[in-house]
C-alpha cells in the first residue's frame, strides 16, 4: 500500500495532472461565470498555481481536492472582480459531447442560464452537487461553510429552480 | 420542494446540464502567442513612443518660443530705453 502511494506520488507529473482535471476545472469556471474566455483565463490560472506548488502535492487524491477547491476560490473570486453581468453569445452554447434521446437542449441550456442567475452561494453549491456529485458535507468542506447552510442553499436553489421553470412552462415532464 | 419525486426530475436535469465539458483548448499543452499579438504589441508600443516624444518636442518647442518672445522684448525695451535717452538729450 505504501509502495503503491509511493509510485504514484513520483509519477505526478504536471502534463498529467492538467489533462485528467482540466474539463473539471474548466466546467466549475464556465457553470458559475458564464463566460468561457474569462473560465479559460480562471483554469489557466488555476493550472498555473498547480504548477508553482506541484512539490507540495503528496498524491493524485490530494491533486484533485487540491484543484477543485483552488478552482472554486479562483472561479468565485473572478465572479467577485467582474461587474459586468454574465453575456452569454450564440457561440457560448456547448455543443452536445453525446446524443442521449432523452435529453432536451434547450431545458439543459435554460437550466445552465438559470443556475447561472443564482446567488453566488446558491450556484457554487448546486455546481459542485451536480457537477461534481459531492456530497454536502464535502462541499461544506471546500466552502468552508456549516453543512446546515450547504443543505440550505441547496434547498432554497431547487426550489428557485422549479419555480422558474414552471414559470415557462418547463415543469416536471 | 413539493416530494421526492419532482426533486429527483430535476436533480436528473441538473445533473445532465452540468456535466463537464472539455475546455476549448488543451491546457497541458503551452499556447504560443500568436504572430499578430506580437506585432499588434510591437505596433501599440510605438504609438506610445511617438505620442509620448511627440509631447516632449511640443514641450521643447514651447520653452524655445518663450525664451525667443523673452529676448524680444528685452530687446525692444532697451530700443525704446535708447530713444528715449537721445529724446531727452534733444529736449535739453
Amino acid at each position: 500500500m505504501i509502495a503503491t502511494e509511493a509510485v504514484a506520488t513520483t509519477a505526478l507529473d504536471f502534463n498529467g495532472l492538467v489533462r485528467e482535471h482540466q474539463a473539471m476545472v474548466y466546467s466549475v469556471a464556465w457553470h458559475f461565470l458564464r463566460d468561457r474566455p474569462l473560465a479559460e483565463e480562471v483554469a489557466q490560472d488555476v493550472f498555473f498555481s498547480l504548477h508553482r506548488n506541484l512539490r507540495s502535492i503528496e498524491s493524485p487524491r490530494h491533486a484533485t481536492a487540491w484543484l477543485r477547491k483552488v478552482a472554486v476560490q479562483r472561479s468565485i473570486d473572478a465572479g467577485r472582480r467582474r461587474k459586468r453581468l454574465p453575456r452569454i453569445g450564440l457561440e457560448e452554447v456547448p455543443e452536445p459531447a453525446s446524443f442521449d434521446a432523452r435529453y432536451d437542449p434547450w431545458l439543459g441550456e435554460s437550466l445552465r442560464r438559470m443556475v447561472a442567475s443564482l446567488p453566488e452561494a446558491q450556484r457554487m453549491t448546486v455546481i459542485l452537487r451536480y457537477q461534481e456529485e459531492m456530497e454536502p458535507a464535502e462541499i461544506a468542506a471546500i466552502l468552508e461553510m456549516p453543512l446546515a447552510t450547504v443543505k440550505s442553499h441547496l434547498h432554497r436553489a431547487l426550489g428557485l429552480l422549479r419555480e422558474k421553470l414552471e414559470r415557462r412552462g418547463m415543469g416536471e415532464r | 420542494m413539493d416530494g421526492p419525486e419532482e426533486m429527483d426530475w430535476l436533480e436528473a436535469e441538473l445533473k445532465r446540464a452540468l456535466a463537464r465539458e472539455m475546455p476549448p483548448r488543451d491546457f497541458a499543452v503551452p499556447r504560443r502567442r500568436p504572430a499578430w499579438r506580437a506585432w499588434a504589441a510591437a505596433a501599440a508600443a510605438l504609438v506610445v513612443l511617438s505620442a509620448g516624444s511627440g509631447i516632449g518636442y511640443r514641450q521643447y518647442r514651447g520653452r524655445e518660443a518663450k525664451r525667443e518672445l523673452k529676448l524680444a522684448l528685452n530687446i525692444a525695451a532697451a530700443k525704446t530705453n535708447r530713444i528715449q535717452t537721445q529724446l531727452r538729450e534733444f529736449s535739453r
